[in-house]
């Protein structure tokens, strides 16, 4: 495993950039959080929805501090270095997205169940009485600005980092959006008399939020357990994976290749076969490697 | 972006709607067509100044729905009971701020208040959960009354 310091030069812009979009992350989501906590009232789904706000912090506080620890170097007690954080972070941010889904699901099963009415006050304004889901309903429609703009930023930068972490951020912020506007349907619904309409939106988005959930942390446990490296969002093996295994599988024809990936790093190991001298790396030929700099080591065991 | 254009049109068009917010069950509707308002009384909570309050309270809610009150008398929890399951429209009656139907129905501000040992009790108008459109009138009435207006 590497024991540089720092990360690839190829990746230090984009992960400078995503790590600045994560602080506007954190800081946007914070500012829902507040407008969400002030106009929540009596409604379940604007409860639910906050939660999952809050819930939404955890990938990108989790991504800041994988990124910082992955660019230490090797110590005394960590002989093979960090790059393992960030497979931990994304299994946490994995079990928030299942979590909140779950949540969610539950929630309006039982408003549904229950074939929960929902009141919704007024306040006084200046001798003006104002119903307040029209705050509820500014609140969401707010809340679903952030996250659709940060979602759709990150995930460009996920995919040239080869980043899970970052890919199951922009999940959550797409899961946030999606919340924000069943939460709207939901409230506006409500003021037109369907008491159902709140509860079934959020039901229909849980069932696709706990789907991505699952997906996500199937690969996380997967990589944690030493399992092929995987293309980002899907349960199947990378195209740089592959590519890697048929170069050395052409170079060491009666060997068996065994991959795994830490982080946003694949490791080979040729099994049958003893390295050829002055065997570097970094001077591999790899047709179809779209990004070298992944390929972090290659092991030999005779 | 195209999300938060639908949105926005939305909340415009339910602006333009007079009628919003509605009531799940239409109780305001079936008040002002029906010109009655089944009213529940708690009798013990209903002596001296109180009573006056809720008559002139009843008698405010007369003029803006046009609809008079049917009063029926009752113990506490069977008229909640009954409130809950639409068989009346408003029960007025003292209620603490930390009783078990403070969730079960829409505890509207009280006309008045005061004090048992810790407990707060207010004489609240109390209408069935997700009637917003009624709620809206009856805390209007409530502001309307303790402002003197």
């Amino acid at each position: 495993m590497s024991e540089r310091k720092g990360h690839p030069q190829a990746i230090r812009e984009d992960l400078r950039r995503a790590q600045r979009l994560e602080y506007w992350n954190i800081g946007w989501s914070l500012s829902v959080i507040i407008a969400m906590g002030f106009a929540m009232g009596g409604s379940q789904a604007m409860k639910t929805a906050w939660v999952e706000d809050t819930l939404g912090l955890v990938p990108p506080i989790a991504f800041l501090v994988a990124v910082r620890y992955e660019a230490r170097a090797a110590n005394r007690r960590y002989h093979y270095g960090f790059d393992r954080v960030n497979g931990l972070g994304f299994l946490i941010a994995a079990v928030a997205l299942a979590a909140v889904g779950l949540l969610l699901f539950k929630d309006s099963l039982t408003a549904l169940i229950a074939a929960e009415h929902v009141t919704i006050g007024s306040v006084r304004i200046w001798d003006q009485d104002v119903w307040l889901g029209w705050f509820m309903l500014a609140a969401q429609a707010y809340a679903t600005i952030p996250p659709l703009i940060i979602g759709h930023k990150e995930l460009p930068l996920a995919t040239r980092l080869h980043d899970k972490l970052l890919h199951t951020d922009a999940l959550m912020n797409k899961a946030n959006w999606q919340t924000g506007i069943a939460g709207f349907l939901g409230v506006a619904g409500l003021g037109l008399g369907f008491w159902w309409a709140d509860s079934l939106a959020a039901a229909i988005i849980a069932l696709s939020i706990i789907s991505d959930g699952w997906n996500a942390l199937r690969i996380a446990t997967a990589e944690l357990v030493d399992g092929i490296p995987y293309a980002l969002g899907a349960n199947r093996l990378s195209d740089d994976a592959k590519a890697v295994a048929a170069a050395l599988q052409k170079k060491f024809p009666k060997c068996r290749v065994l991959m795994r990936e830490t982080g946003r790093y694949i490791r080979a190991e040729v099994v049958g076969a003893t390295p050829p001298r002055g065997f570097d790396v970094k001077r591999l030929e790899i047709e179809g490697l779209q990004d070298p700099w992944r390929l972090d080591s290659v092991a030999f065991r005779p | 972006m195209k999300g938060n254009a639908g949105l926005l049109a939305a909340a415009l068009l339910l602006a333009a709607c007079g009628s919003y917010p509605r009531d799940i069950e239409g109780t305001r509707d079936r008040v002002e067509a029906g010109r009655v308002i089944r009213v529940g009384l708690f009798p013990g909570s209903l002596a001296g100044p109180d009573r006056a309050m809720a008559a002139v309270y009843l008698s405010r809610l007369s003029r803006a729905t046009g609809a008079a009150p049917r009063i029926v008398m009752g113990a506490g929890e069977s008229l909640l009971a009954r409130l809950e399951a639409g068989e009346l429209d408003l029960v007025i009656g003292e209620i603490a701020a930390d009783s078990p139907w403070i969730d079960g129905v829409a505890v509207i501000e009280p006309l008045s208040e005061h004090r048992v040992n810790d407990r707060i009790i207010g004489l609240s108008p109390m209408a069935r959960n997700g009637e917003n459109r009624w709620v809206m009138l009856l805390e209007r009435e409530v502001r309307n009354m303790r402002s003197g207006g």
